[in-house]
């Protein structure tokens, strides 16, 4: 069989214009994993840093002392507020306002049911 | 009348926390945790301390002895030796942190330097990005525009490069803040909007009214007070929607001495 010249310098271009294009997407793959690894390994970072602080914040939060509860509360408002901070560490977090505002709240909520009532 | 509501500063400190999370976790935030949350008493993003001169509210008053001292920083722990490098850097930021929220920003210029410091020796750079912005803080505080505007944007370039939209957006109100505080409104006003920008995402919307508030403030300077009010009024929508009435009422009375000036400007020119 005769097959055209312009036939077989077509496919042979075709075939280059494949590997090329087969080597590119492989490459452009590989990177992408790289990529995605730093990503995870950055954010893993970033996690343990906020626990780090969260585990600083916490004792602040937790103390006797006036001064340091408040500087406890103001360091897990920034905690809060980072992207790094899902429902959980919300859920977390959340344990520490209570403690401090559960008691005004429940003044409140007393005082309203007695303006009811009267 | 109703007695005014006596609150400490770590109630007003919760408050905050509670906005913040019942934001993120979608829930409703009482009226009463609101009201407490607005008493600005606590440390501020610098963007925020221009605006932060309003009285309590009338209903809701700080307890005289809650007030801050500057005794009170010795009442910190103390750091320890055996520490990990990184661990004493989350401490610096922690006591620098806390130094500003009691207005001895000298101290906490020093003790967010050493967490710079310190991060880098351990090569954490999301930390050094965050003790710089805080060390920017510092600075501007005192008055150093020059070495604020140099840490903030040295905080901007890490977390651009770290993605950390969070970071950026607080990082520009500060900027935003420097070059207002340094009469260079133009650029001011370019921090704020990209602040805005950032914070418009639907996830990411907190403090959108104090930036709007801000930005307000460098147009009115530049002279664009059109876009001075569109940004204030929106603010006001937005300072109404938060039950944060202090600082409703005072942007209230600033659009309306804006108006006065306006309308006298207006009048001077029509009677030449």
């Amino acid at each position: 069989m005769i097959v055209s010249p312009w036939l077989q310098a077509g496919l042979s271009l075709l075939v280059g214009l494949m590997t090329a294009c087969g080597a590119l997407i492989g490459v452009r793959h590989s990177v992408r994993g790289n990529d995605r690894a730093t990503e995870q390994r950055e954010i893993a970072a970033r996690r343990e840093e906020w626990w780090r602080r969260f585990t600083w914040a916490a004792d602040l939060a937790l103390d006797e002392s006036a001064v340091k509860q408040t500087a406890g509360l103001e360091l897990l408002i920034k905690l809060a507020e980072s992207d790094l901070a899902k429902a959980d560490e919300c859920l977390l977090i959340d344990v520490f306002q209570q403690r401090v505002l559960q008691e005004i709240l429940d003044q409140e909520e007393e005082s309203d049911e007695g303006q009811v009532s009267a | 009348m109703n007695e005014p509501l006596h609150v400490t500063r770590q109630q007003v400190a919760a408050a905050k926390l509670r906005v913040v999370l019942d934001r993120k976790l979608g829930r409703a935030t009482p009226e009463l945790v609101w009201r407490i949350a607005s008493v600005r008493l606590r440390w501020t993003p610098a963007a925020e301390l221009h605006v932060a001169t309003s009285e309590p509210s009338a209903k809701v008053e700080m307890l005289p002895e809650q007030s801050a001292q500057s005794e009170e920083v010795a009442d910190l722990p103390a750091e320890s030796p055996e520490l990990e490098p990184q661990n004493q850097a989350a401490w610096h930021l922690a006591k620098a942190l806390h130094l500003i929220v009691l207005e001895d920003y000298r101290q906490g210029l020093e003790h967010a330097l050493r967490a710079v410091d310190l991060y880098r020796s351990v090569n954490v750079v999301d930390g050094e990005a965050d003790a710089l912005e805080v060390s920017g803080l510092a600075a501007a505080h005192l008055g150093n525009y020059g070495a604020a505007r140099s840490d903030c944007q040295a905080a901007l370039d890490i977390y651009r490069q770290r993605f950390n939209q969070v970071g950026e957006a607080s990082d520009l109100r500060a900027l935003g803040y420097i070059e207002y505080r340094s009469d260079r409104y133009r650029e001011s006003v370019g921090y704020y909007n990209q602040a805005l920008d950032l914070r418009q995402s639907p996830d990411n919307t907190e403090n959108l009214a104090t930036i709007l508030d801000a930005l307000g403030r460098s147009l009115v300077a530049l002279g664009q007070h059109g876009a001075a009010r569109d940004a204030w009024h929106e603010a006001l929508r937005l300072y109404r929607a938060h039950g944060r009435n202090d600082d409703a009422e005072r942007l209230q009375r600033e659009l309306e001495e804006l108006d006065i000036r306006d309308n006298a400007d207006h009048g001077s020119k029509t009677g030449e």
